[in-house]
């Protein structure tokens, strides 16, 4: 039985009158790739933000290996073990590739070594290493985004929407990477428009629909519903 | 500490060469712009903290100067007796006090502001530090103790050209080390990408209190040099006038460039003097008619300032700028 790393319990979130999250559990357990879907404006977006206790929740508990995130702050948060990669990647574009991954690592004193790892999981950063983060193509910032918040540690990685605005091509690297990742020993919540290609990747997957949780269950399950699949995943 | 040791080297020979050519050499008139260009160097480059490199916008930074101008002042003339400022080793040690007694308290000034308003962004920021800049010279312009609307004179003339090309120096310097710095990174962290600052579990609300606590460190110093150089201090110099000049020289410079501050901090200050020339032989004031337009010209032309977010010796081919980087 793998240990339970993060479990979300009856959450709301609201923005002033509009209600983002209404009452959403789910968990994820070590080792494993969970997929979040839905359409846009399901509340996605949100539900990782207060995970990592970036908006305010209205009700509901968040707890990461057992422990109540309640009263945490997200730099307590990123401490603990869960590392976000913000949607639209969130590279810090006037400071150089290095700069940016020696950010993820501020916290740590021990990050040489996983500095070397990062750069062979992303060959291509190292070529990169002194060139300013905002002359990177799309799929470049991307792993630069995902390499740095490797380098905070996390047992839990949450990715909002890494195939936003990337190729196919490019998609399907990223995807690879992330099973690698995941093979690596940290676990991972994914946030996707695309489904199929999440779906593929993922163990199990949560739909998200209005703030409601409305599917849940393993990935070819989910992948197999044929009601799901019309509504979400695009036939 | 190899390289400390150079620094204090370095800061001495140019305070000391700069400052003798300054006041041997020049005549007093000039001496005054210089001065004025020394301290408004000092408030440019401080704001460029904020403005520039953390990516906040403030415009009261006049007001944290009044605060280190008024502070240092009232010590210096209130409550030292005149034997102690009236020159020699003493007066100059009382000074040191002083200048870090208006900066201290500009700082602690602008800790109070800055937790409460940090928490907006853009131009919520720009008028709530406005606002605080007008607060804190109406609470000055209503005390009493420190000459009120009459202001304050009689205040020891400490400052010469030594104290403020060094202080002009030490403070630039100090700013270009902690920007390379971890710490400084942390700045232009929150300047490029505030939510992944804040994804990486960095503190951005800190990030930006402290940077702002610093600027006003330094405008305070400034302050105090400026109060110790006229001996003379009025409300009515810290209006929002003198904040809005502050930012002009900030983003006429560059956002983001230290080099580009000093550049336009000095050719704005002489330009606003040497357009007095233009005064006598037109008969008509257009000085502020030439300023703004010199001002709008500039922004055409160069929309990221006049060296954008690079320092000077970036602009160096690279051949030469490894023996810059060297020596520097």
């Amino acid at each position: 039985m793998a240990e339970l790393l993060l479990k979300v319990e009856q959450v709301s979130v609201s923005y002033g009158a509009v209600q983002a999250l209404d009452s959403v559990s789910l968990e994820v357990k070590e080792g494993e790739i969970v997929a979040l879907l839905g359409a846009n404006g399901a509340g996605k977006s949100t539900l990782l933000k207060s995970v990592m206790r970036m908006v305010p929740l209205k009700q509901g508990v968040i707890s990461f290996r057992g422990e109540n995130l309640s009263h945490s702050r997200t730099s307590g948060i990123v401490k603990k073990g869960m590392a976000l990669v913000p949607e639209g990647r969130g590279i810090l574009g006037t400071m150089s590739v290095k700069e940016n991954l020696e950010m993820g690592a501020f916290h740590r004193t021990d990050w040489e070594s996983d500095l070397k790892h990062v750069l062979e999981l992303f060959p291509i950063l190292s070529e990169r290493l002194h060139q300013h983060a905002g002359t990177l193509s799309g799929g470049e910032q991307q792993m630069l985004a995902i390499g740095r918040a490797i380098l905070s540690a996390p047992r839990l990685l949450l990715l909002d929407e890494p195939s936003l605005g990337l190729a196919p091509k490019i998609i399907q690297n990223i995807f690879k990477l992330i099973q690698k990742i995941n093979s690596d020993g940290i676990s991972i919540l994914l946030i996707e428009q695309n489904a199929h290609m999440a779906i593929k990747v993922a163990h199990r997957a949560y739909v998200l629909e209005t703030g409601h949780i409305v599917a849940s269950g393993l990935a070819h399950e989910i992948s197999s519903d044929e009601e799901l699949k019309k509504a979400y995943l695009g036939g | 500490m190899m390289r400390v040791g150079r620094d204090v080297f370095i800061i001495t020979l140019f305070t000391l060469v700069l400052g003798f050519v300054f006041s041997d050499w020049v005549g007093p008139y000039e001496q005054t712009i210089l001065a004025l260009c020394g301290i408004n160097i000092i408030l440019a480059v401080s704001l460029n903290l904020v403005n520039g490199f953390t990516g906040q916008f403030s415009l009261g930074h006049a007001g944290f100067m009044a605060v280190g101008a008024y502070t240092s002042a009232a010590l210096t003339t209130l409550y030292i007796s005149p034997e102690y400022v009236s020159g020699g080793v003493i007066s100059h040690l009382v000074f040191v006090v002083a200048l870090l007694v208006g900066g201290v308290s500009a700082g602690i000034v602008g800790f109070l502001v800055g937790v409460p308003s940090l928490r907006l962004r853009g131009d919520y920021l720009a008028i709530v530090t406005l606002g605080f800049g007008e607060i804190i010279r109406v609470i000055i312009l209503n005390i009493e103790a420190i000459g009120g609307a009459r202001g304050i004179g009689g205040i020891p003339g400490l400052t010469n050209l030594y104290w403020v090309v060094g202080v002009c120096i030490v403070s630039t310097l100090a700013l270009h080390r902690l920007l390379k710095s971890i710490p400084g990174q942390q700045f232009m962290a929150v300047r490029d990408d505030e939510t992944a600052t804040l994804a990486m579990g960095l503190s951005t609300t800190r990030i930006k209190v402290r940077s702002f606590v610093f600027s006003s460190f330094l405008a305070g110093v400034a302050g105090a040099l400026f109060a110790h150089y006229y001996q003379y201090l009025n409300p009515s110099t810290f209006t929002f006038n003198y904040s809005f000049q502050i930012v002009a020289m900030v983003v006429l410079g560059g956002m983001g460039s230290l080099s580009g501050s000093i550049l336009s901090a000095v050719g704005l200050t002489v330009l606003l003097e040497g357009l007095r020339e233009l005064q006598t032989i037109t008969q008509l004031d257009l000085r502020m008619v030439l300023y703004s337009l010199i001002l709008i010209v500039v922004m055409l032309t160069r929309p990221r300032g006049l060296l954008g977010r690079k320092e000077i010796w970036e602009y160096l081919p690279v051949s030469l700028r490894k023996g810059v980087k060297k020596s520097s």
